[in-house]
């Protein structure tokens, strides 16, 4: 985005009644001066929008350096307006909320503003004090219409003619919630921490070529077809998805769901399971297994342990619940399961799925990558599927499920994300997306409806989809779980965990 | 709520809730699910355990 040279047309505009101090801030509030307790516009109804730098004197703003691959060669061109970004009043905190959403704002739109709001610093990034600070305009004006009146980071256009400036506002009388980089916290190579895993090479995005167009975001431009073969499956199964029905299968997984809530959810007097070992025993197995079913989850991979086991916890011994690996693997001690239990083991097999499915995405995600360094451009949905599918719904997505992790009804989830936005190095990304999803499908077995806006629930049902296509969908995510321990294995390694 | 702490060395999320899935505090929760950082989960009722039993 770039501004061209200020001229400032407004007659309405008195200076004097805005002093700036010496490096041109306005200093009517601030961080040091009281806040007014009234912004001028905030009591109109008309769209209010905010522009940083004076209006171009050619009444046009230019292209800018866009991402965007359809304005490639076009860096310098005028555009048919003056760039903007449009603005709300947030009465509650009393500030000019920077509306990023309505306006489907691309990433590098909110880049831009981020770049803006950080400009408005008395020190540059390098410690060195502005010379000068781009005023900061609350206008109105008339939009240009269609697809013209969108500039290169999909902000609006007005019309130069039509605008009116409001107020010179200061950095302080606005409210942006910021820019979030996916690749900050999703990939491995920004934040091992959150992986387990290092050593992957930087990410080249000039070879992942992205079309912001609007509506294609987030599409790849690779023009080759061809569909290379993915070396993860080694020649097992076909690539190409087969026939899938999501729709019987959510079905066929209802009917099983309705089954075993009524089944097991059968108390004795004290609000527990009564009855014989046996019956006791019986009901933990068919519990499992039936829940399993429902949840297309290997109910092998699910290991019901009569011992119990303790666990020391803030310097007490506690008696264990249960355990779950990274391999697809959960262990659970049948003395601490009874009624509502099939609750807990649809959280947990949730998580099992982001796992094996996470782990997929990121190693198709690798392979894709030497296909690029090779200047090779398979087709991404029948080499790469989980790939394919996760970075539409989850990486491209990322900022608003963030913003909208609230619509899943779990405080339990929503403790992540405050643990997350706190200090994502001890609480990271994936791990609040992990257990929202995880309490997404809890709530879904419990009450048989998916909670969530429409971003997660997309995330939701992309999840639970892949997992039902993963055998079709070849080595990718179905080869994993050949990984299966012996029983003996499996008693040495809780021998070990504990 | 939760909180980071090392158990046994390794660095782990451990969170207080409820038999519901509730959040709880550290004095009164029902279950408590640790999360290793190496992806190792464990569940831990609030149940104390027989020392006796753990000699």
């Amino acid at each position: 985005m770039i501004y061209l040279h200020l001229h400032v047309r407004d007659a309405e505009w008195n200076e004097a009644e805005h002093p700036r101090d010496e490096n041109g801030q306005w200093t009517g509030i601030g961080t040091t001066v009281k806040h007014r307790e009234h912004l001028p516009g905030s009591d109109t109804k008309e769209t209010k929008y905010i522009r940083f730098g004076d209006i171009p004197k050619s009444g046009h703003s230019t292209m800018g350096r866009a991402p965007n691959i359809g304005y490639w060669g076009r860096e310098g061109e005028e555009l048919p307006g003056v760039s903007v970004f449009k603005v709300k009043f947030n009465k509650k905190r009393n500030l000019w909320q920077i509306d990023t959403r309505s306006e489907g704002l691309a990433d590098s739109g909110l880049a831009s503003l981020d770049e803006l709001i950080a400009s408005q610093d008395e020190y540059d990034y390098d410690g060195k004090k502005r010379s000068h600070q781009r005023p900061i305009y609350l206008l109105t004006g008339r939009r240009v219409r269609g697809e013209e009146g969108i500039g290169t980071d999909g902000e609006p256009l007005l019309h130069a003619h039509t605008i009116k400036k409001l107020d010179k506002l200061n950095v302080q009388d606005l409210l942006h919630e910021g820019y979030f980089d996916p690749d900050q916290d999703l990939y491995p190579e920004y934040n091992p921490s959150a992986f387990h895993k290092t050593g992957d090479k930087k990410w080249e995005e000039k070879k992942h070529k992205r079309n912001k167009q609007k509506g294609h975001e987030g599409e790849f431009t690779s023009t080759e077809g061809g569909g290379g073969k993915s070396e993860l499956s080694k020649g097992e199964k076909s690539q190409k998805p087969q026939e899938f029905s999501a729709k019987a299968a959510r079905a066929a997984a209802e009917d099983v769901r309705q089954r075993v809530r009524e089944e097991f959810r059968k108390r004795g007097k004290y609000g527990m399971w009564m009855g014989t070992y046996e019956h006791l025993d019986k009901l933990a197995h068919d519990l499992v297994h039936e829940t399993c079913k429902a949840l297309d989850f290997d109910p092998s991979l699910v290991d019901v342990v009569k011992e119990e086991k303790t666990f020391s916890l803030n310097g007490k011994t506690y008696t264990s619940g249960g355990s779950a690996e990274k391999n697809g693997r959960i262990t659970l001690y049948e003395a601490s399961m009874g009624p509502g239990y099939d609750g807990s083991l649809a959280h947990e097999i949730m998580h099992q799925k982001w796992n094996l499915l996470f782990d997929a995405w990121m190693e198709e995600r690798k392979w894709l990558k030497k296909q690029w360094d090779a200047d090779k451009h398979p087709n991404e949905a029948r080499a790469t599927p989980v790939y394919h599918k996760l970075e539409r719904v989850l990486y491209d997505k990322i900022n608003r499920l963030r913003d909208e992790h609230k619509t899943v009804p779990s405080d339990y989830a929503k403790q992540y994300w405050e643990g997350y936005k706190t200090d994502k190095t001890k609480t990271p990304l994936t791990l609040a997306v992990n257990e929202t999803l995880a309490e997404m499908a809890r709530l879904h077995w419990e009450s048989g409806k998916v909670s969530g806006s429409k971003a997660w629930q997309d995330l939701y049902w992309a999840m639970v989809d892949l997992w039902a296509q993963r055998h079709e969908l070849g080595g990718h995510v179905g080869g994993k779980l050949d990984a299966k321990e012996s029983p003996k294995e499996l008693q040495k390694r809780i021998e070990e965990d504990y | 709520m939760i909180e980071r702490q090392t158990i046994d060395g390794r660095e782990c999320t451990v969170a207080y809730i409820t038999s519901d899935f509730q959040p709880a505090d550290k004095e009164n929760w029902e279950l408590a699910k640790i999360i290793f950082d190496d992806g190792h989960v464990v569940f831990v009722t609030n149940v104390e355990a027989d020392k006796e039993a753990d000699r």
